[in-house]
């Protein structure tokens, strides 16, 4: 089976009561108000950004600082471009977001993309792996609706 | 995915993200005992998530760097999850006005 990089994109979409402006202002600026640091996070740690091109998305445990992601792209409130590190030793990905005035709200779109860039072991084991996508997709529809 | 459906268990996981640790190392930042985190460890190196090394005398884990499929699948079911969170926050702040 052949795997195309466009098959390995994750896409989600929100819609959100609110206009774009502060969308994007809850996602960025916001974001240590909604980011799951108890479950997802490198330690708990205090997250902060520095919302501008060529700034860090960090956390900070015990006075550490890890390094999340850095700005590529800041253009408020339509979009942002992170390199998101997803785990040292693996190459960054591109987590992307748009902020589209829809409805008496905002569409909020992601896209994270860049896994072709992993080692080839993952790619061979993705074709067994398809049967689990109907699963994955229904769960996502269910959000999405919800 | 199983492997990182428990709490704990995700967080041994998140652990590792900042790097290469012993058992000793992750149950010091853990509020779980050693064996705890060593059968955690089990789970994930059998989901192929974690690899184990040998340094000396000590085993060393760290996040397997073929999981690709996993890693991707973890990010997929994460962002459903954030993006509730997010709404939550974007609209319960307007909601406090």
């Amino acid at each position: 089976m052949m795997i195309d990089a466009e098959d390995l994109v994750i896409r989600k979409t929100v819609h959100v009561g609110a206009p774009p402006e502060e969308a994007f202002d809850v996602f960025t600026r916001g974001l240590a108000d909604w980011w799951p640091v108890a479950t997802h996070s490198i330690g708990g740690g205090a997250v902060a950004g520095d919302w501008r091109v060529g700034g860090l998305v960090t956390e900070t445990v015990d006075g550490e600082v890890h390094e999340w992601a850095d700005v590529l792209e800041y253009d408020p409130p339509r979009g942002l471009l992170l390199r998101w590190r997803v785990t040292p030793g693996h190459p960054p990905t591109e987590l992307r977001l748009r902020f589209v005035a829809d409805r008496d709200g905002t569409r909020v779109e992601l896209t994270h993309a860049g896994w072709e860039a992993f080692p080839d072991g993952g790619l061979e084991s993705y074709a067994g792996y398809t049967s689990g996508w109907d699963r994955v997709l229904a769960h996502y529809t269910e959000r999405a609706q919800g | 995915m199983d492997a990182l459906g428990d709490r704990t268990r995700r967080a041994v996981f998140e652990q590792l993200r900042s790097g290469p640790k012993s058992v000793g190392e992750l149950a010091a930042g853990l509020p779980v005992s050693r064996p705890a985190v060593s059968q955690h460890l089990r789970v994930l190196k059998d989901a192929g998530l974690v690899s184990e090394r040998r340094d000396g005398t000590r085993r060393i884990y760290e996040l397997s760097p073929v999981g690709l499929v996993e890693l991707r699948d973890y990010f997929d079911q994460f962002w459903s999850r954030a993006l509730d969170a997010y709404k939550e926050a974007v609209e319960g702040k307007r909601g406090r006005r």
